[in-house]
């Protein structure tokens, strides 16, 4: 498997930007401690603070032959080229009504990445206000598709009724 | 005090006769007095003659002169006594008539003054008699006159109540009509704030209902719907 392939596997299991940025931060980590002389830090460990699938992609990739002096400068290249790719993905911000589950945030990803595309990483915000369904902010253009808007559309369009109502 | 004009006038004739006695005898006594003067003067001719002529017709002279003058003065006394006589019987006279006059004045000033006074009173009673009459008359007038104007007065209150009454309520109505009109802009306005007020509390406890409503799954599921919806705008193009 060639390197961009690694890394367009690796981006396919990052859901969130969260972890993109969790991910840069390990990264960093990783490579900042090759050049630290008489280390004895567990490597592995660093990215065990990653989702598993994104970690053990990750010390497939980096960890799978020790580091040697020799190919520091080689992973460090692949860290900076994937740390790079990350740094590029789509984002899609979503503003939600709820805490989502993992499951559920798994569910929205597989969406994203399936009807958008696969660097597409969410950028998840949270706003009960909202009440629910979901504010999307893509490519720079803004779509409300909450209860809230969609509410006070009906609330718009039906305003006679509901007075009628009340009254 | 009152002066009779006839007493006045018999006085004022007396005093004229007097005076006209006293100019006489002053023009006598001044004639005689001249003839004096002339005899006088005669005499002294006489004596300027006598002095040229013998004394015996000096004294001639003389005796007929002093003759002349002494028939002059007894002349002149009679005259002063006939006036002084005539003087005294015309002041006794005088006063004779004067008192007859006076008691005849007294009886027609009397007798005038009953007329005076008889004629006063009838006129007195005719007057009052007039002024009964006037003041009735008078008072018959006042009290029409005084009807009238009431009349006219109560007319043109009446008059002016109507209008006063009818700018009144056309003033009323006015106000009215814009109190009524402030009023229904105010329930409009009141109206549509409580409609406002009501769709909004209505608008939040909806959201509050479906907000506490909406299950998780619920929650994915309007997600993924509303996902779809994106797709199909092309939002994520």
């Amino acid at each position: 498997m060639n390197e961009d392939a690694q890394y367009d596997q690796i981006i396919a299991k990052i859901r969130l930007k969260s972890e993109v940025t969790l991910t840069l931060v390990c990264l960093d980590e990783f490579v900042s401690n090759f050049f630290i002389p008489n280390n004895n830090v567990n490597l592995p460990q660093l990215f065990n603070k990653l989702p598993n699938e994104v970690s053990k992609l990750l010390i497939e990739m980096f960890l799978k032959d020790p580091v040697t002096p020799e190919n520091k400068l080689l992973y460090k290249s692949k860290a900076e080229a994937l740390a790079e790719k990350l740094r590029n993905c789509n984002v899609v911000q979503m503003t939600l009504a709820f805490q989502p589950d993992e499951t559920a945030i798994s569910v929205f990803s597989d969406w994203i990445k399936k009807n958008v595309s696969v660097d597409t990483i969410i950028d998840l915000q949270f706003d009960q206000s909202i009440v629910g369904g979901v504010q999307i902010v893509a490519g720079g253009l803004y779509k409300d598709y909450s209860v809230r808007k969609n509410l006070a559309g009906r609330f718009q369009i039906q305003r006679e009724e509901i007075m009628a109502m009340l009254k | 005090m009152v002066v009779d004009p006839i007493t006045l006038l018999f006085l004022t004739l007396a005093v004229l006769v007097l005076a006209g006695l006293l100019v006489a005898l002053v023009i006598f006594y001044t004639r005689n007095s001249h003839q004096l003067h002339q005899a006088i003067e005669l005499n002294s001719h006489l004596q300027t003659q006598l002095a040229e002529k013998p004394v015996k017709l000096l004294e001639q002279a003389h005796t007929k002169s002093m003759e002349i003058i002494d028939q002059a003065n007894k002349h002149a006394n009679e005259i002063l006594a006939s006036t002084k006589t005539y003087e005294d019987t015309s002041n006794q006279g005088l006063k004779d008539k004067m008192g007859l006059l006076e008691k005849e004045q007294a009886e027609i000033f009397a007798k005038a003054s009953q007329e005076m006074k008889t004629a006063y009173q009838n006129m007195l009673s005719q007057i009052q008699e007039e002024d009964i009459n006037s003041i009735k008359s008078m008072t018959k007038e006042i009290q029409s006159d005084v009807l009238a104007d009431f009349k006219e007065f109560r007319e043109d209150l009446e008059k002016e109540t109507i209008n006063s009454e009818k700018i009144v309520k056309e003033k009323i109505d006015e106000e009215y009509l814009a109190i009524e009109k402030e009023l229904d802009d105010y329930k409009k306005q009141k109206y549509q704030k409580i409609d406002e007020d009501i769709y909004k509390i209505l608008y939040r406890v909806s959201e509050i209902v479906l907000s506490q409503g909406i299950t998780f799954d619920k929650h994915k599921q309007l997600v993924l719907e509303a996902l779809e919806t994106a797709k199909k705008e092309q939002v994520f193009k």
